[in-house]
């Protein structure tokens, strides 16, 4: 239970920034929208083509445009040379501007179109300007649709907010995230309460601006706007005091599965009892790691040498582990100036898993067996794996041809196993549910998947600072995959769950990479 | 009815207030004006003088050019051939800012409440309305001062086209355009707002043009009718000469519906 309380903290931190992100969104896309909108009313052609875009835009699911964006703003990067941040707030904040533009253009458009012809005629007639027309008439008419429009952006961007976390973004999609991977329905709802919570007031809030604008009930529109301005300025006050206390700061990154939270609280843990005030970037998509520790974006992650060697590298050949690793870290030096400290000392490779009975009832051992009564069987994969290299190398290896293959995120991937959604999964050899839940691992005798080392990278910053790599160092080779196991087994099993902090300290008190306590 | 000198009027008391340019005797020339939406001619060729001080009708069935014509008076619509001179330039938003014009929707700008919808005019010519303006202006069209803080939508059809009327009166016009102003008037308030239309051009010493297709109101307030059909004006007298058979046969067919309603209403009596 403590654990769990500790996974609540920074609750506040997360809600400021998703508050501060939406509106700062919100804020641009008002930007955006209005002269847009302008151009719009003057040309027929301008409103067609920008109502039929934002149409588009609507289109596009937002966790798409989320890493849509990112490519976009590292390719962005390299071609002008400009410092262009592909990671956590810019790529975020761009991607709900398109989305929070929308509404607010389409009301602004159609608004005018609707308008009365004969009054804006009647204000051509009176000798107004086209700026005194837009001023005096059109603005003044169009306002209460654009609130609307405002209001319903703001509620799609409070709630699209949640998927920033994917590029590295605290926000109340954090705690959703992390939730949802290590099967803690109670941060879950937390989450989700909150954004709720946080979308239904500013709904609230601007509709309060808006019945005060179209009853013309100056006071209501004040007090409401009153409020979402105290609003911001508290969270505003809020994060620069919390940035400001003096430590030195470390961003500690993780990928989005139980192991990767908890080697990273473990870091954090290390830290801290170094004096450092540490961030947690969670639910990092795979390949957005690297490039954020190359960026600088965040200081220290755990990645696995099969991942860097296919995903990062783009390499297919084999090499034996010493030589691998060698090659990795002359790579990730040249590569952003990522240090690659040291492997921890355990894998965590794709294998295959069976429930054991049915793997015995079919006489499946081996990735040859398995191939052979491949057509009867259901592949149940997590959300990468069917695009990795890994998948393709394996598949042409020994000529998969699966009745059906189905995604899960990883943590559910487990419970298919148990309920027949799934025959085989792709399975993690680190995690602790292969022992828990009876699971065999078929040998792989092609050897067709690559080794998986998990190894400790270090941002350029970070690897110049004795007093961080103090703190890091150690860690090389001292955590097996039983050790490893049993901290996943911890977080993932479905009756007395720890939290990843919880795992995080009792695996140091077990390798001695953490005090002990009780 | 006649002549600019109905001084016995209530509202003479304003008449210095407006700066009325006596100089020039033409308000408004037409010279072989055309318009055409597409193929379809709209208008003319068509040449026209308006002289100051007049007030002149535009009668015509529906289709005949007359609210256009109204239009390529201020610039709304411009011409595709001839020339349109107002007081002696081409109109553009500058000189539209000193012509008055009244909407048959009336089109008070909704936002804004009666002394705003009033005082706009005069804003935009850069001039501050001074406090008595929007008082002044009510009295004018015979609306009670407790209606300044109104909207629109709170005023009657009848209200809210006097209140159109003040829009358009208080930025002091050199010429006036009335677009059919009591089509969408009950007959009592219509006429009563006919009435005071002409009361005001005289006591004001307004230049007028209004479009309606009801002769009889043309008769009743006007001191020339022009008749339009099909874009061209086919006949231009007085009231008085068109009652005494002038104007052709499209003027007399328009006149005609009415003395066949008003010799029936004598039948029904008797």
């Amino acid at each position: 239970m403590i654990g769990l309380v500790a996974a609540f903290d920074g609750l506040g931190t997360k809600l400021t920034a998703h508050v501060l992100l939406s509106a700062a969104a919100l804020l641009l896309g008002i930007a955006l929208a209005l002269p847009l909108a302008v151009w719009a009313s003057r040309s027929r052609r301008v409103a067609a083509v920008a109502l039929g875009l934002a149409s588009l835009v609507q289109t596009i699911p937002a966790l798409a445009l989320l890493a849509l964006f990112y490519p976009v703003l590292v390719n962005l990067g390299s071609l002008t040379g400009w410092p262009i941040p592909a990671f956590g707030f810019t790529p975020a904040l761009l991607a709900l501007t398109l989305y929070a533009l929308l509404p607010i253009l389409r009301n602004a458009v159609t608004a005018r179109q609707r308008m009365d012809p004969e009054v804006l005629e009647a204000a051509d007639a009176l000798g107004m300007t086209s700026w005194q027309k837009l001023r005096l008439v059109e603005a003044p008419l169009a306002m209460p649709f654009i609130v609307a429009g405002i209001r319903t952006a703001a509620v799609w961007t409070v709630g699209a907010a949640t998927l920033a976390t994917m590029v590295g973004q605290p926000s109340l999609g954090d705690p959703i995230f992390a939730g949802l991977q290590i099967q803690n329905w109670s941060l879950v709802l937390v989450g989700c309460t909150l954004a709720a919570g946080l979308a239904l007031t500013v709904d609230f809030l601007i509709g309060q601006i808006e019945a005060g604008l179209s009853f013309r009930r100056r006071w209501q529109a004040a007090l409401a706007g009153l409020a979402i301005v105290a609003g911001l300025a508290s969270c505003l006050a809020t994060t620069s005091a919390a940035s400001g206390n003096g430590r030195p700061h470390a961003v500690i990154g993780a990928k989005n599965f139980s192991e990767q939270f908890i080697l990273a609280r473990l870091i954090g843990q290390r830290l801290e009892a170094k004096g450092y005030s540490v961030d947690y970037r969670d639910g990092l998509g795979s390949s957005v790691a690297y490039k954020a520790i190359a960026a600088g974006e965040i200081d220290v992650y755990v990645d696995y040498t099969g991942t860097l060697w296919a995903s990062e590298m783009k390499r297919t050949d084999r090499l034996e582990r010493a030589g691998t690793l060698e090659a990795i870290g002359r790579w990730t030096r040249s590569n952003g100036g990522v240090e690659l400290v040291g492997p921890l000392g355990f894998e965590n490779a794709y294998a295959f898993a069976m429930p054991g009975e049915k793997a015995k009832a079919l006489g499946i051992i081996t990735l040859d067996d398995l191939a052979r009564q491949s057509p009867h069987l259901v592949l149940g994969a997590d959300l990468e794996f069917l695009v990795r290299p890994e998948w393709q190398a394996v598949r042409q290896a020994y000529r998969f041809e699966f009745a059906d293959t189905r995604r899960f995120a990883p943590s559910l991937m487990y419970n298919a196993l148990a309920s027949g959604d799934a025959d085989v999964i792709s399975a993690f050899s680190s995690d602790g549910r292969v022992a828990a839940d009876n699971l065999v691992v078929l040998t792989d005798p092609r050897r067709a998947l690559p080794g998986y080392d998990a190894v400790l990278l270090v941002s350029r910053r970070s690897a110049d600072n004795s007093r961080f790599l103090a703190a890091i160092r150690p860690m090389v080779g001292r955590i097996g995959v039983d050790q490893m196991r049993q901290a996943n087994y911890a977080v993932d099993r479905t009756d007395g769950k720890q939290s990843p902090e919880a795992a995080a300290r009792a695996l140091g008190c077990a390798t001695g990479l953490g005090p002990c306590l009780q | 009815m006649t002549g600019a000198g109905g001084s016995s009027c209530a509202a003479s008391d304003a008449l210095p207030l407006f700066r009325v340019d006596n100089t020039t005797p033409t308000v408004l020339t037409f010279r072989q004006v055309g318009k055409a939406y597409g193929a379809r001619p709209v208008v003319g060729p068509l040449s026209l003088d308006i002289s100051r001080g007049s007030m002149t009708a535009i009668v015509g069935t529906s289709g005949a050019g007359k609210s256009t014509l109204l239009r390529l008076a201020n610039g709304l619509v411009a011409p595709d051939s001839g020339e349109i001179l107002f007081e002696g330039v081409p109109p553009g938003s500058m000189e539209r800012r000193r012509i008055g014009f009244v909407f048959q929707s009336i089109a008070l700008f909704p936002h804004m409440n009666v002394a705003r919808n009033i005082e706009i005019g005069v804003t935009l010519k850069g001039e501050r309305p001074d406090r008595a303006l929007v008082a002044r202006m009510l009295e004018l069209v015979e609306l009670p001062a407790a209606y300044t803080s109104r909207m629109p939508g709170e005023l009657s059809g009848g209200q809210q086209q006097r209140v159109g009327i003040a829009r358009a009166l208080a930025p002091s016009p050199s010429l006036l355009l009335l677009d059919e102003p009591f089509a969408a008037l009950d007959p009592v308030t219509r006429s009563s707002l006919a009435r005071r239309v002409r009361a005001l051009h005289d006591t004001l010493g307004l230049t007028s043009l209004i479009v309606t297709h009801d002769m009889v109101e043309a008769l009743l307030i006007a001191d020339r009718v022009l008749v339009m059909a099909r874009g061209q004006i086919v006949a231009d007298e007085t009231p008085r000469a068109l009652l005494g058979g002038a104007g052709g046969e499209q003027a007399q067919s328009l006149i005609a519906v009415h003395r066949d309603a008003a010799r029936r209403l004598i039948d029904l009596q008797q």
